[in-house]
């Protein structure tokens, strides 16, 4: 059977998502409240939709960038070290005084992010190929620094901004305002469209850099752009809403085996899938044991986590190579 | 020696060194135009290493590698592809990916004219034997036809000079007789080709050059 999906598949797949996003936003936006002000809708639960959408989408299309170049089905941005290093450096930026929901901070937090994902890379990296097992091994090492980090600086932090170590490693929007979404939305649009002019290369690029490099594909630039859409797609939005953990796991492979694997339509259509399966998570959160409300990561890892051992147990029994 | 019209290749007092250890030691030659070179050695002796060196993937230590003139390690990847097509012992990856889009990857580094007159991906899945895998996906081949596979996307790529790295390693009987008889009809056209293997007696019969590798000293009869 041919891995890919018609059009028509494709169109029905998105059409599906979209549905489904409008489903979400509209029970997001209205459901469980008595009322329903005006002001409420606009000032906080529009922001944290928006945001979650922004989010999900912005992990889901990192999920698929990483997967891609590092040759693993298992990399995501919270298994490779990413997120967390990304915690680390908003937790550091607010403990030198830095503004929460601000460009400063989740700038600091994409430049720790993205100094940890180098160093995994480059631990990771023999003549010129990249070993898929030392990225994950080194990305788990590179998160329990980086947790530690958050935990050395958090009490560091103000008080009064009410963001704890648990805000931190399991992820909320509860925080989250308009200010928060104008602060990641720069970066998400930029690591966006970085990815759209690399996306025709990642194809090629899963027979590894050696065979992608002699194929004509400029492999070591192509990774190197990958890493920094990577960065900037993840490290900002974790700097105001924390670690929302296992999307970019979860959402590329559920997508992949839906349309099939080529980046041109996976990108997008996963892109849509995040946006979704974070909007939802956060619903849940909110929603299941009101009023109290459970973190968003704690709602993704519950699903994802099951997902990475099933994937994992495949690996092991040689039925799959995913991602790739 | 000075470099003739007809050397597409020159390996000039190659020398590679990893980990402390010697892989290839000043090795020198030339590639002509239309040759069927064989390189033979025994595990560890810098065969694979000479190839990564001559393919620019790994810079040498000292020497260099010259493609038409030019330092291998400065042509940016398209050009290189366009002058040398590579095939490495095992190539990852792909899995999802369908027979079909691998073997077109081929045609991915060149222009819109060579394209028009290399190979056709369809037509080279045929030569090598998986039209009925065509649209299957790499992870459900075994290891000889996603070999053959992986052959048709080097023989699609149509580069002057082709770099085989122990190519039939993987391939049952008709497979290598297939590979062989490929490798026969590209430097009939007048392409080059450099191969691995260990089979010495088909290295003496079939090749025009024979390189010896031993201890990452080579020499070339």
């Amino acid at each position: 059977m041919s891995p890919h999906a018609s059009v028509g598949r494709v169109s029905l797949v998105s059409l599906l998502l979209v549905s489904g996003v409008i489903v979400v936003a509209a029970l997001s936006l209205g459901l469980g409240f008595a009322d329903n002000d005006a002001q409420i809708v606009w000032n906080i639960r529009a922001p944290r939709l928006v945001l979650a959408l922004i989010v999900g989408a912005g992990l889901s299309i990192a999920g698929v960038l990483l997967q891609g170049v590092f040759l693993n089905p298992l990399a995501a941005p919270s298994i490779v070290g990413v997120s967390a290093s990304g915690a680390a450096g908003a937790t550091i930026g607010a403990a030198f005084g830095l503004s929460f929901n601000s460009i400063p901070l989740a700038a600091v937090a994409a430049l720790v992010s993205g100094g940890a994902l180098m160093i995994v890379r480059a631990i990771a990296t023999n003549q010129r190929e990249v070993n898929s097992n030392a990225v994950l091994l080194g990305g788990i090492a590179m998160s329990f620094l980086a947790l530690a980090i958050v935990l050395i600086a958090t009490p560091f932090i103000d008080r009064a901004a009410g963001r704890s170590f648990s805000f931190w490693a399991n992820g909320s929007f509860a925080l989250a305002t308009w200010n928060a979404v104008i602060t990641v939305i720069p970066f998400v649009l930029v690591g966006s469209v970085v990815t759209v002019l690399i996306a025709r290369y990642l194809d090629p690029m899963s027979l590894g850099n050696n065979a992608a490099s002699a194929l004509g594909v400029p492999a070591a630039r192509v990774s190197t752009w990958v890493l920094i859409a990577v960065v900037l797609l993840v490290a900002p939005a974790v700097s105001v809403v924390g670690i929302v953990a296992f999307v970019g796991l979860v959402v590329p492979h559920a997508i992949r085996q839906l349309i099939g694997p080529r980046h041109v339509t996976l990108i997008p259509v996963a892109a849509i899938a995040g946006a979704l399966l974070v909007a939802l998570a956060d619903l849940i959160a909110r929603q299941v044991l009101a009023p109290i409300e459970l973190p968003v990561g704690a709602i993704t890892a519950l699903i994802g986590a099951p997902v990475f051992l099933y994937l994992l147990r495949r690996m092991v029994q040689g039925r799959m190579a995913g991602a790739r | 020696m000075t470099v003739n019209e007809t050397t597409m290749m020159q390996l000039a007092d190659l020398t590679l060194t990893t980990g402390g250890a010697i892989r290839v030691d000043r090795a020198s030659a030339h590639v002509m135009t239309g040759r069927l070179i064989v390189i033979v050695g025994a595990n560890g002796s810098g065969k694979s290493s000479l190839l990564s060196l001559m393919a620019g993937q790994v810079t040498p230590s000292s020497g260099q590698v010259l493609l038409d003139g030019h330092p291998v390690g400065t042509l940016t990847p398209a050009q290189r592809a366009r002058n040398l097509a590579w095939l490495g012992q095992n190539t990852p990856g792909a899995e999802t990916f369908a027979v079909c889009d691998v073997v077109a990857w081929g045609s991915s580094g060149q222009t819109k004219k060579s394209r028009n007159s290399n190979l056709d991906p369809a037509e080279a899945i045929e030569l090598v034997g998986l039209p009925h895998l065509a649209h299957a996906p790499m992870g459900s081949l075994s290891g000889g036809e996603r070999q053959r596979a992986h052959i048709a996307r080097v023989w699609v790529q149509g580069a002057p000079i082709t770099l085989l790295d122990e190519p039939d390693a993987s391939l049952d009987e008709a497979g290598r007789q297939l590979l062989r008889r490929l490798i026969t009809e590209k430097v009939g056209i007048g392409h080059t080709v450099v191969t691995i293997t260990h089979d010495r007696h088909w290295a003496e019969t079939a090749a025009d050059e024979v390189w010896v590798m031993e201890s990452g000293r080579l020499a070339t009869q």
